[in-house]
């Protein structure tokens, strides 16, 4: 096809010894090419890694790493708890729960990078004029966007587990952790990939990085402080109560009714922590969110349909021809 | 991130062969169903066949131009039709398609926060090629394109010309068979133009690639192209080899100080179409020696019986407004028949808006002798 071009010759390929800088003219490219999936998966690593500010200036690598040191502390903190006191410091299904906070910072930092920016610069149709299917794009930054929590998720639960392991003697105790453990596993996938999705949602529709950061912040806290204050509003009264002298007796709990049941539905967080109580079939002593009972199946569905909505608009964002 | 790679060189061998259409299209039509305006028809009915080389894809701004590439591209469905790119189904094929084509778009799409080495280097990736490769390819097609030290430098602290250069080269590195290239040449000052437009034709002429490249400005473009495809409105206007287009007619351009008017009507006299355009006239050659002598003569004769002071005489190809010539001679007989000798009434083709942005218009010579300028520009191609 370019026989007529090349001084390089045709098929030379990498057989011409580089290092001096001659103008060789056009060489066409015969070598491997990876297909579809190939790509979707190079862009995946590609933005794993920029989520993690890998390949980005040193900046962008701090408010990731902040985070994961943020997020770790307390297992560190737990690994000596238990093995001076013997006191376990926090649980690991309350985990993800009590320092949410640090997720949907690490989010609101990451999520407009993955998804803002190549909507900003209006890069998309430099993708779409490749390979890529229309919902490649977004396939592969939401997967990349989950592992890359799943990062800051399951490592904070692993060292919690191995410091807690340390302490314990006995291949029963041992066992006896390690099912305690895969709860909190399973927790941090459930937190890694419904907030993934539903941050790369709401990043989506925007160009603006703040727009897209104050969006991720916005909805993640609002609703929580809404659903939290709407759950004690509607009636739900904790199981521990403080004393006047800093001691604390705990009340037996009674069916919260259905009002802070349903307020417990307005957030993320707490409607996974709502069905974690609901399969694990207790509520832990000092929680803001009620043992749901029968109505954690709500909870379920609720953040099963959730998710499946917000991917469904995610794909519907990429087929937009305006994008193009 | 290997493990997945598969051979598809095969892949790379053009359907097409080089005598074969790279573009095909047939009664291409695409509607958007706007929710305020209306239907709006960017294409209507297109059909053309073009060959491989660098074609020109000339039309007003709004002409269907971005809607004809982004369909040849398979990003928008055609509303009805057909159309096909080196052979290809443009709605059946189109990834196929997108793995043999590199496309700039007319937009800024480039991310400021990066050297122009790594944005180049992930485009190459996202075409398909293994890491090594894409690297390479970067540094490659950033060379090429005339980018040496600069490509390690931000993105964003570049000019427009050199942006325009990295777009390039994100179309060039996954070595397409055909470039689709929206409007290169937009925001760039006179001699980026020309760099430009150079780069243009010399990655057709010897990188063998063909190229498409869309622009408002015909005169700009004529000079690189092999073939030439216009249109207005969504609608074909011609799609014809440059040299059939040059052939059909040259045109004379006409300038004088004062008198057009006079001039005009004495022209008319003479058995001539003049036609307005700015403050010259424009006249058919005829497309035998003869004809063009009679013309020259013709004119020579109508300025000096008047006496006026000529300006400039010159042969121009054809430009966008020249496409749409025999509406437009119409028009000026008309508008000249009412007037009366109204120099200043303006007639003009619809994409005459094209004359603002050209460069060489002012920069040819007023060298009044009819015979130099004749053969200055008539073959440079």
């Amino acid at each position: 096809m370019t026989t007529d071009t090349a001084t390089a010759g045709p098929g030379s390929g990498a057989a011409n010894p580089s290092g001096v800088i001659h103008d060789i003219g056009y060489r066409t490219y015969d070598g491997e090419r990876i297909g579809r999936l190939g790509i979707v998966r190079a862009l995946y690593w590609h933005s794993l890694r920029s989520a993690w500010g890998l390949g980005r200036g040193s900046k962008a690598k701090i408010v990731p790493f902040l985070a994961l040191v943020i997020m770790c502390l307390p297992a560190v903190a737990n690994a000596f708890s238990v093995s001076r006191t013997g006191i376990r410091a926090i649980a690991y299904d309350e985990y993800m729960f009590s320092f949410q906070l640090v997720l949907v910072l690490y989010l609101a930092a990451v999520t407009p990078e993955l998804i803002s920016r190549d909507l900003r610069n209006r890069t998309l149709p430099l993708y779409f004029s490749r390979q890529l299917r229309r919902t490649d794009y977004p396939l592969a930054k939401v997967s990349a966007l989950i592992t890359a929590m799943l990062g800051l998720t399951a490592i904070p639960e692993l060292l919690l587990y191995i410091g807690t392991i340390g302490s314990r003697h006995g291949a029963s105790e041992v066992w006896h952790e390690t099912r305690a453990f895969f709860p909190g596993l399973l927790l941090a996938v459930v937190y890694s990939v419904s907030f993934a999705i539903l941050a790369t949602l709401l990043a989506c529709y925007t160009g603006r990085r703040a727009f897209a950061t104050g969006a991720v912040a916005v909805f993640f806290f609002g609703t929580w402080v809404v659903s939290s204050a709407l759950v004690h509003l509607t009636g739900f009264r904790p199981h521990y109560h403080h004393g006047p002298d800093g001691t604390g007796y705990f009340v037996k709990p009674g069916d919260p009714g259905i009002g802070p049941k349903i307020s417990g539905l307005l957030n993320p967080a707490n409607m996974i922590e709502g069905m974690k109580e609901w399969i694990v079939g207790r509520a832990p002593e000092n929680s803001e969110i009620p043992y749901p009972g029968g109505f954690g199946a709500v909870n379920l569905a609720v953040l099963v349909g959730l998710c499946a909505l917000a991917l469904f608009l995610l794909m519907r964002r990429y087929q937009k021809a305006s994008l193009l | 991130m290997t493990t997945a790679t598969t051979p598809t060189a095969d892949a790379a061998v053009p359907a097409a062969g080089p005598g074969g259409a790279v573009i095909e299209a047939s009664g291409l039509t695409k509607r958007y169903a706007g929710a305020s305006r209306g239907t709006v028809t960017a294409l209507d009915g297109l059909t053309l066949s073009v060959p491989a080389g660098v074609i020109g894809l000339v039309g007003a701004n709004g002409a269907g131009k971005s809607t004809l590439i982004k369909i040849l591209l398979g990003l928008l469905a055609p509303s009805s039709g057909s159309a096909a790119v080196l052979g290809y189904d443009v709605v059946d094929q189109a990834q196929r398609i997108r793995t043999l084509v590199g496309y700039m778009p007319e937009h800024d799409c480039l991310p400021p926060d990066v050297t122009a080495t790594e944005f180049v280097t992930h485009m190459g990736r996202m075409g398909g090629l293994p890491p090594t490769a894409a690297k390479e390819r970067a540094a490659e097609s950033l060379r090429h394109v005339g980018l040496h030290e600069e490509r390690y430098r931000l993105i964003g602290t570049y000019s427009t010309g050199m942006k325009q250069r990295v777009k390039l080269a994100q179309a060039l590195v996954g070595d397409p068979r055909l470039m689709l290239l929206d409007e290169p040449t937009n925001g760039l000052d006179p001699a980026g133009r020309e760099a430009m437009l150079d780069l243009i034709e010399r990655i057709g002429a010897e990188f063998g690639i063909s190229i498409l490249v869309a622009s408002h400005l015909l005169g700009e473009i004529e000079q690189i192209c092999d073939s030439l495809v216009a249109i207005d409105a969504g609608k074909l206007l011609r799609a014809a080899s440059m040299s059939a287009f040059t052939k059909a007619s040259a045109v004379l351009a006409v300038e004088v100080d004062e008198g057009s008017a006079q001039l005009g009507a004495a022209l008319k006299a003479a058995g001539l179409e003049p036609r307005r355009d700015g403050r010259a006239l424009l006249v058919r050659l005829g497309t035998s020696e003869e004809e063009s002598d009679r013309v020259y003569d013709a004119i020579r004769d109508a300025v000096a019986d008047l006496g006026l002071p000529l300006n400039r005489l010159e042969r121009r190809r054809h430009r966008v407004e020249e496409l749409f010539a025999d509406e437009a001679f119409d028009e000026f007989e008309r508008a000249y028949g009412a007037a009366g000798g109204a120099a200043e009434s303006s007639v003009s083709a619809p994409a005459a808006d094209s004359t603002s942005g050209d460069p060489d218009r002012s920069t040819e010579s007023t060298d009044s002798d009819p015979g130099t300028t004749g053969s200055e520009t008539a073959d440079d191609h």
